[in-house]
């Protein structure tokens, strides 16, 4: 008889610190060994006993401590965000197939909570020696997340970062696909990974398809079981919290009559994204 | 060569595994690749007169032996989902829609919007234990069960199949209320209700306290439900309960069942457990001698 795994089940997990990533995000670290051992783009079940439990990807995976980046949007995300040092959730997880280490000069698209599995993912590129463009974008200077550990990341001889704002407030102003084109045209770029608002990937996947450069994109659907059972989350004939959430070119390809354009709700109607 | 294609009233099924109602039951896309997966057709989740969002999170725990689920019932409503389905015209494969409603009236109308649909058969869902007023309470009921098999009788000529709960003193008191209503056939069993305590904080973990078990740590009750609902029936019983591999098949279809469910399991073996559960269960048959199910069906009766 299977004995009972600890994956599925909430391990109640004290928050170890709370940091503001954003004027909009927070950073919160706990310490659980399976989600140290988590690839980037894997995601957690996170609970808050008496509220709710929702799906967020690791901004920080290292053997020790693991943390998570929100932004209070939701009843989970928003009682979260009230939380302190020293108070308890809940995880479940890791879940789902992350980012896939490929290529020889990647660029990482993201965009506002997006960018958080970008951070561990630019991490484990360098580490592999491949070069990575790190492409952030928010609305606002004050909005952009993880900026201190992004320019940190960009001390390796291989690292290259970008940011963009809708504003201008800093970096390049405007939107990301047009800063990524224009990246495009001037450096080798032979992986893309994006995640950020779906619009965003959108485009992004159909920049890199016409190019001819494999892209990986981070999708998000309402998550409930994250195990394969409840299909809350199916993208065409795909079950996300399974096959994805980082799906592939074959795969993107496969849902661009839904990418960017439709998604469920939590009682299963399909709406406009 | 053996023929495992069954026939459960007027559905013709291709093989005799169904995906369970509530599993992953609401785009016709991923209907399709679970028929690739093996299935012989698909039970939807269950689906009411309005669109439903479900309880909140968690929804789900693993505890031994299977999983406690409090999903709530959501579902887009039998407008939306009836439209999905109709638009869906390119599905080729047996579809049963699940149905829940309180009332006569309710499942009529439900019933009624997806008659112009792909759907080939109705599951009445008379068995959720963790939605009060439309699963276990009126599923515990004869006299219920006799009405609302009844209304949706008179309303559709599809094949009509009432799955049963197993927390009842006497199911074939309730299945047999469901077959002189007219039910084309009986699908055993619903989950029974069940509650998990996190230690650290001392507290259900399920958002709604209480959940239905599902898994291998169910098959027993529902094998012991099919076995007795095999010799008190005439009609049909698809087996629904903990089914994980294809010695589990072949066990409720030694106790009586014409076809099974499969749910839980997919959660741990991924879609192609339906054909790894339809290959076991050809070569077990052709070791045995038999060129169909019938030479095994309700055989356990007999020994």
């Amino acid at each position: 008889m299977e004995l009972l795994t600890s994956v599925n089940r909430p391990r109640i997990c004290k928050i170890l610190s709370v940091q503001n990533e954003s004027a909009t995000m927070k950073t919160f670290e706990f310490a659980d060994d399976e989600c140290s051992a988590a690839t980037a783009g894997q995601f957690i079940m996170l609970w808050i006993p008496g509220v709710d439990e929702f799906p967020l990807s690791l901004s920080n995976i290292k053997s020790g401590s693991v943390s998570v980046t929100v932004k209070p949007w939701a009843e989970g995300s928003n009682s979260l965000y009230k939380m302190r040092t020293g108070e308890l959730i809940g995880v479940r997880g890791p879940y789902g197939r992350g980012f896939q280490l490929k290529g020889r000069s990647a660029a990482l698209v993201g965009g506002g909570t997006g960018i958080a599995p970008l951070i561990p993912l630019a991490e484990a590129l360098l580490s592999e020696d491949r070069e990575v463009t790190l492409l952030l974008a928010a609305k606002t200077r004050s909005e952009l997340p993880f900026l201190a550990k992004a320019t940190k990341l960009m001390d390796f001889d291989k690292g290259e970062l970008i940011l963009t704002t809708d504003d201008g407030s800093i970096g390049v102003k405007g939107q990301a696909p047009k800063t990524l084109n224009s990246l495009m045209g001037k450096k080798k770029i032979d992986m893309v990974y994006v995640c950020g608002p779906e619009f965003m990937m959108q485009k992004v996947v159909q920049l890199s398809i016409a190019r001819g450069i494999e892209v990986q994109a981070s999708l998000e659907r309402i998550m409930k079981c994250a195990i394969g059972l409840c299909g809350s989350c199916c993208v065409g004939d795909l079950i996300l919290c399974r096959d994805g959430p980082v799906l592939d070119s074959h795969e993107l390809i496969k849902v661009e009559d839904e990418l960017g354009l439709l998604t469920r709700d939590k009682s299963g109607r399909i709406s406009s994204l | 060569m053996v023929d495992i294609s069954v026939a459960i009233s007027s559905l013709k099924l291709e093989n005799p595994t169904l995906l369970a109602s509530g599993i992953l039951g609401i785009s016709p896309k991923t209907f399709m690749r679970i028929k690739k997966s093996g299935a012989g057709g698909i039970v939807t989740k269950s689906i009411g007169l309005e669109p439903n969002d479900g309880y909140s999170a968690p929804t789900l725990v693993e505890v031994e032996g299977g999983y406690l689920n409090a999903m709530g019932l959501p579902n887009p409503g039998c407008e939306a989902f009836s439209e999905e389905l109709r638009e869906a015209d390119w599905l080729d494969m047996p579809i049963i829609v699940s149905v829940f409603g309180s009332s006569p009236e309710e499942l009529a109308k439900i019933v009624d919007s997806f008659e112009d649909t792909p759907c080939q058969a109705y599951e009445l869902n008379l068995s959720c234990p963790h939605v009060s007023n439309v699963g276990v309470e009126v599923g515990s009921d004869p006299r219920s069960v006799y009405e609302l098999t009844s209304a949706i009788k008179q309303k559709s000529k599809k094949p009509l199949f009432v799955k049963v709960t197993p927390m009842v003193p006497d199911v074939i008191e309730i299945a047999k209320a469901a077959e002189e209503a007219g039910a084309d056939g009986i699908t055993a069993v619903n989950t029974m209700k069940g509650m998990v305590i996190d230690l650290k904080i001392g507290r259900p973990i399920l958002h709604n306290r209480v959940g239905g078990l599902s898994g291998p740590a169910l098959k027993p009750v529902a094998i012991r439900c099919v076995y007795e609902l095999y010799k008190s029936l005439n009609i049909p019983i698809i087996g629904c309960g903990g089914v994980t591999t294809w010695e589990d098949a072949i066990e409720f279809f030694m106790v009586g069942a014409t076809a099974v469910q499969v749910g839980t399991a997919i959660a741990s073996r991924d879609l192609i457990l339906f054909q790894e559960i339809v290959d076991g269960i050809i070569k077990y048959l052709e070791e045995k001698g038999h060129d169909d199910l019938k030479g095994i069906i309700g055989i356990a009766h007999k020994r």
